[in-house]
């Protein structure tokens, strides 16, 4: 049976919280954070950093669309689970990274000041920590 | 080898993972998610960014299906897409709330592509909609697309011959647009 009172992440308190603390954390310690989402798999989104650029919901959207293209491709080629996606551009790069076990998705913008690695450790990090403070 | 592209449109719920499972050759390629909006459709999930699948239609050419995200919030997909595609399979549920304003708001969407290429509508889950849903269809394509008859089907999206026949429908639709097009130059 399933629990008819069970909100979608977008709409839960206790999700939401737990996303805008893990994006505040994301922020401190990735100065050249440009922009930051976390979203659900089907691309609504739960937080965002910083919070006054709320309302273009396009990020997550995209986010979505290109998380879920990035696994379809892992899946096909029989890669194993998708760890980040990254897209590399002129003046900044894209991470997108799913929160361990879950149907969360992290969208970070970045800066060409932060070295990929660096953004690859610390987002894998914070997202870690979100998993456990969602159970 | 030369190769075509056919989308597959419409609202949530309508059947396009379904159809192109349905008349696929090659396993489907899908972009499934967690559906979060129960309350537009009651499915488990939801296609994020495409479907695709082909059909090899003799030695030398190919078609390719591609089905895009029902919700406008992926309209991004739709217009990349649609570039490429030399026909549209727009599906509607006939038991959605307006089917035939869905229909309206999906052939705004892709009226670049209902102008130059193929177009057929398919009106999935009739048995459970409205008596009329396929004139009332029929009808708003008519007065939407007046310089063009767009055939109007009743079909069951996993029946692949039910599919065959409306995707023969759109290719018959596309060659006869071409010869069309191709008298009056």
């Amino acid at each position: 049976m399933t629990d008819e009172t069970e909100l979608p992440a977008h709409r839960d308190p206790r999700v939401i919280d737990a996303s805008t603390e893990a994006l505040r954390s994301l922020r401190e310690l990735c100065p050249s954070l440009t922009v930051a989402v976390l979203l659900t798999d089907d691309g609504f989104e739960i937080a965002r950093t910083p919070a006054n650029l709320a309302g273009d919901q396009r990020l997550s959207s995209m986010a979505s669309s290109l998380q879920a293209l990035s696994e379809a491709i892992a899946r096909e080629l029989e890669l194993g689970t998708t760890q980040y996606a990254l897209v590399e551009a002129t003046v900044g790069r894209v991470l997108l990274r799913r929160v361990a076990g879950g149907s969360i998705v992290l969208a970070a913008v970045f800066d060409d000041d932060e070295t990929v690695g660096r953004a690859i450790s610390i987002s894998r990090r914070v997202l870690d920590d979100l998993a456990v403070a969602l159970g | 080898m030369a190769e075509h592209v056919v989308l597959f449109a419409g609202p949530m719920g309508a059947g396009k993972t379904t159809a192109i499972r349905a008349l696929s050759q090659i396993a489907v390629v899908s972009t499934e998610a967690a559906n979060t909006d129960r309350a537009t459709a009651d499915k488990e999930t939801t296609t994020v960014a495409l479907d695709y699948g082909e059909i090899s239609a003799g030695p030398d050419d190919k078609i390719r299906l591609y089905g895009v995200p029902g919700q406008s919030r992926f309209d991004f997909m739709w217009t990349i897409l649609q570039e490429r595609a030399m026909g549209l399979m727009l599906l509607v549920n006939a038991d959605a709330p307006s089917p035939e304003v869905l229909v309206g708001e999906h052939l705004g969407a892709f009226v670049d592509l209902a102008r130059r290429g193929g177009l057929v509508i398919g009106v999935t889950r009739s048995d459970v909609g409205a008596p009329d849903v396929v004139e009332r269809i029929r009808g708003i394509a008519a007065a939407l697309l007046p310089e063009r008859s767009t055939p109007v089907f009743a079909v069951d999206a996993r029946d692949p011959m039910q599919m065959r026949t409306m995707l023969m429908a759109l290719i018959a639709d596309v060659e006869t647009r071409a010869a069309l097009t191709g008298a009056a130059r």
